[in-house]
């Protein structure tokens, strides 16, 4: 963390570049959230003409996936470029470069290469969460509101890890876009509620890619749903936990990957 | 023609050097088809009998857009809006072949080459599911054939057409979303225009995007009247007329923006 100022100062470079670019910056904006609108306006078009999805109706369902998209945008906002750009880095010896910077390599990657666009992301998730919350007529004390902060930071944290993980094997693998679909394949099935799925399905996004942690089991709690069926009701207050305990594990998992690397030579 | 063939036979076998890749595939669209399986599962339990349409047709609807999505994933609009940003478009100029026809031949074969992994999947699932769904009747079956041709000539000049906007904006990717979102949202592929709300629904038969997939699926269902056959043949017909003529216009206009500067 010595550097702190240092990468505070690589943010602020992006941020001011898409600000050079203001048009461009809002249209692009513009275009995602309308596309990511389009999204959840099928969501309540489908959940709505039959009532409910489980036990869960047309505005919880939105919340759930405004949850996920907004712990996703955050997380992204670090890795997105990071990630997309890491085999490229190697490949072409830039990444040998950054290793010679008298930096934290990971977070040199991902502020010098911070994504400014996930603005319109967490926009539209923040204004259709205020609107379902409104709309459900929950009340909300600071302590809830709490809740919600960490749940949104923790999605961040397992989603952020998540993508940390997906690039490992880009250390010594050229090709790894099979491990990505997979990722995005994953994420598709946490945008409903988990107790739509086989027994086998909720064990594997519980303890294997703890996705459920993201949004599902935190809105539980806060939708007061009792749809448990497997598991013990404490998970719902378990994602920062997870969260906290992947990232620590991703992060080993980099340095370990990162020692065993040996550079392509180019 | 025959050299069209070609380029698409070219593309198939480009594809097929990444095996690896393609097995994953089958098993990516398995887990897609099993969350769609899954939520309309959830979604017609305690449910009464809607509006004639069951679960088992409306996974069969799941199944057979999933196959259409991937064998017109038209990474058309997107190839040639790269090849117009980065110039390249300049050598097509001197080609003896047309390029829209070469574009849609290189884009079907690879397109096809994934469908052709999407129908283990898919059929895989049908049977666990035991959710298929023959056509309503022989003749419904003949006219989903008809209206499925057209509909992907359809998507694939509609794709064209975006693409060649790339002459006049200076970024298109902010297009490919827009227009995805008035596809996916109006085309009644994800959803069945069945389900909309009136307001919706009616935005939806105005627009060309529900002749791409949905009415071709809808017709195989038998959720279309036969005598609705014809007139759903002659909008498609109409609407590829519509976007070739745009094509035309667009491109003509464009053929006067290129300036090649050297070799």
């Amino acid at each position: 963390m010595y550097y702190f100022d240092l990468y505070k100062e690589f943010i602020k470079i992006r941020i001011k570049t898409a600000l050079e670019y203001r048009a461009s910056t809002i249209i692009f904006g513009i275009s995602q959230m309308i596309s990511y609108l389009a999204e959840f306006i099928l969501l309540w078009i489908m959940v709505s003409k039959f009532q409910q999805m489980g036990q869960w109706n047309a505005y919880e369902l939105i919340l759930i996936y405004a949850t996920n998209l907004m712990g996703y945008a955050i997380a992204s906002a670090f890795l997105h470029n990071t990630s997309t750009s890491f085999v490229e880095k190697i490949r072409t010896g830039e990444f040998d470069a950054v290793l010679t910077k008298p930096t934290n390599p990971l977070l040199y990657l991902c502020t010098s290469g911070f994504n400014q666009g996930y603005w319109s992301h967490i926009l539209l998730s923040s204004m259709l969460m205020i609107f379902c919350f409104g709309k459900l007529g929950i009340t909300f004390p600071l302590s809830k509101f709490l809740f919600l902060l960490i749940t949104v930071l923790s999605g961040a944290l397992i989603q952020g890890s998540i993508q940390l993980m997906t690039m490992i094997p880009t250390f010594w693998m050229v090709k790894s876009d099979a491990i990505l679909d997979l990722k995005w394949q994953a994420y598709e099935f946490v945008k409903y509620p988990l107790s739509i799925y086989h027994k086998s399905v909720q064990i594997i996004l519980t303890l294997i890619i703890p996705y459920a942690f993201i949004s599902f089991y935190p809105l539980q709690y806060l939708l007061g749903k009792e749809d448990f069926l497997l598991f013990h009701p404490i998970l719902q207050f378990l994602s920062p936990a997870v969260g906290i305990l992947l990232a620590v594990a991703a992060y080993a998992l980099w340095l370990w990957g990162l020692k065993h690397y040996n550079s392509s030579g180019s | 023609m025959s050299t069209y063939v070609l380029f698409a036979k070219n593309a198939f076998r480009q594809n097929m050097t990444y095996r690896a890749n393609s097995l994953m595939l089958v098993f990516t669209s398995m887990l897609g088809l099993l969350v769609q399986f899954n939520i309309w599962q959830a979604l017609y339990t305690g449910q009464d009998p809607m509006e004639q349409v069951s679960l088992h047709q409306m996974l069969t609807f799941c199944v057979l857009q999933s196959l259409l999505r991937s064998l017109t994933n038209c990474g058309l609009a997107y190839h040639l809006s790269a090849k117009i940003r980065s110039g390249d478009i300049g050598n097509d100029f001197v080609r003896p072949i047309n390029l829209k026809l070469y574009l849609i031949a290189d884009e079907f074969g690879s397109d096809f080459y994934y469908t052709c992994f999407q129908v283990i999947p898919a059929a895989i699932m049908t049977l666990l599911f035991g959710a298929f769904t023959p056509p309503a009747s022989p003749l419904h079956g003949l006219f989903f054939m008809i209206t499925l041709l057209l509909g992907i000539i359809l998507q694939y000049f509609f794709a064209y057409l975006v693409g060649l906007l790339a002459f006049w904006l200076k970024t298109t990717s902010f297009v490919t979303w827009l227009m995805g979102a008035f596809i996916k949202l109006f085309g009644g592929s994800v959803i069945p225009l069945w389900f909309y709300p009136d307001l919706l629904r009616r935005i939806a038969l105005c627009l060309p995007f529900r002749y791409f997939s949905f009415e071709p699926v809808s017709i195989y269902l038998g959720q279309t009247d036969p005598q609705a056959f014809l007139p759903t043949v002659c909008m498609q017909i109409f609407w590829i007329f519509v976007i070739y003529l745009l094509g035309r216009l667009l491109w003509s206009r464009a053929e006067k923006l290129v300036i090649v500067q050297g070799g």
